[in-house]
């Protein structure tokens, strides 16, 4: 005879498995499920495929279109004769003074009106 | 197994209801577990969700090589465990076994009048809740759950050696409480 064996083993573990143990709530189930369900996707692996995917489109974009790109400029710049450069950056300095007074100064004036 | 293959499966495939099923299947063990293990109320149906939602995530993850049962059994002394070192709180203790040993005798027990003693039996579930965690860990699963030593060795990570001498002891200081033949019928 083990020593689980005796009437007090026995007793033991009848006391164990007498145990209370309080039962999950009825509706755990159903919450848990609703739970997983509301739960964002796991997607970082595939995000970062996603990533790689597209850095390789544009790279190879980029050169199947750059030689292309170079012999349009070249024409284009034939085709346009010589470009007023001095004309195009007074235009640009000027839109550009537009931009900063705009987003600045005249913000600034109307946040501080409020 | 080919069960434990359908659920997973369909857990994996969205399948409506699919995860709930799961739930249903292992919230008794997870709850029996975690509630034994770290017995607060307050805390049990958190670690229980905690417990769901790993399995969910690591559901892919899954080869298999056990049961499911144990797989989320593992998932569940996992989380009741960091739970309990987080806290602070010792997961055993160090009891002298031999001391333990040396108390056994071969007295005769009135088994029907122990079954009798409802105060006796209430001594005897304070005391299984007075264990360390980690024996009522272990009394949970191979009593209450009815695993295997191979089973529970799989989802606690220790050893089979380890797992017996924690269930000894726990049954030996039971046996303590039951004091001598001649105490019960007083």
């Amino acid at each position: 005879m083990t020593h689980d064996e005796d009437g007090a083993g026995r007793y033991v573990l009848h006391a164990i498995r007498s145990l209370p143990v309080p039962a999950p709530p009825a509706d755990f189930a159903r919450q848990m499920e609703i739970l997983v369900q509301d739960l964002p996707e796991d997607a970082a692996t595939e995000q970062w495929l996603l990533r790689i995917a597209a850095g390789a489109g544009l790279a190879f974009g980029v050169a199947t279109v750059a030689p292309w790109l170079a012999a349009s400029m070249t024409s284009l710049a034939v085709t346009l004769g010589p470009v007023p450069w001095r004309l195009l950056t007074v235009l640009a300095a000027g839109l550009t003074a537009f931009a900063v007074v705009d987003r600045f100064v005249l913000r600034h004036s109307l946040d501080t009106l409020k | 197994m080919t069960d434990d293959r359908l659920l997973v499966a369909a857990v994996l495939g969205q399948v409506p209801g699919a995860f709930r099923t799961l739930v249903e299947r292992f919230q008794k063990l997870v709850w029996h577990l975690v509630f034994r293990m770290v017995p607060d109320t307050e805390h049990t149906r958190d670690l229980c969700q905690e417990v769901f939602l790993r399995v969910h995530r690591q559901l892919h993850q899954f080869r298999f090589d056990s049961s499911l049962g144990t797989w989320v059994g593992r998932i569940a002394f996992n989380v009741a465990s960091r739970h309990l070192r987080r806290r602070a709180l010792p997961m055993d203790d160090e009891a002298d076994l031999t001391e333990i040993v040396l108390e056994r005798d071969g007295r005769e027990f009135d088994l029907a009048a122990a079954c009798a003693d409802a105060e006796l039996l209430k001594k005897m579930h304070a005391t299984i809740e007075g264990l360390p965690p980690l024996q009522r860990g272990v009394l949970v699963l191979h009593y209450l759950e009815e695993k295997s030593i191979c089973e529970i060795t799989e989802i606690t990570g220790m050893p089979e050696g380890t797992i017996k001498s924690h269930l000894f002891r726990a049954r030996a200081r039971l046996r303590q409480q039951l004091g001598t033949p001649e105490d019960l019928h007083t």
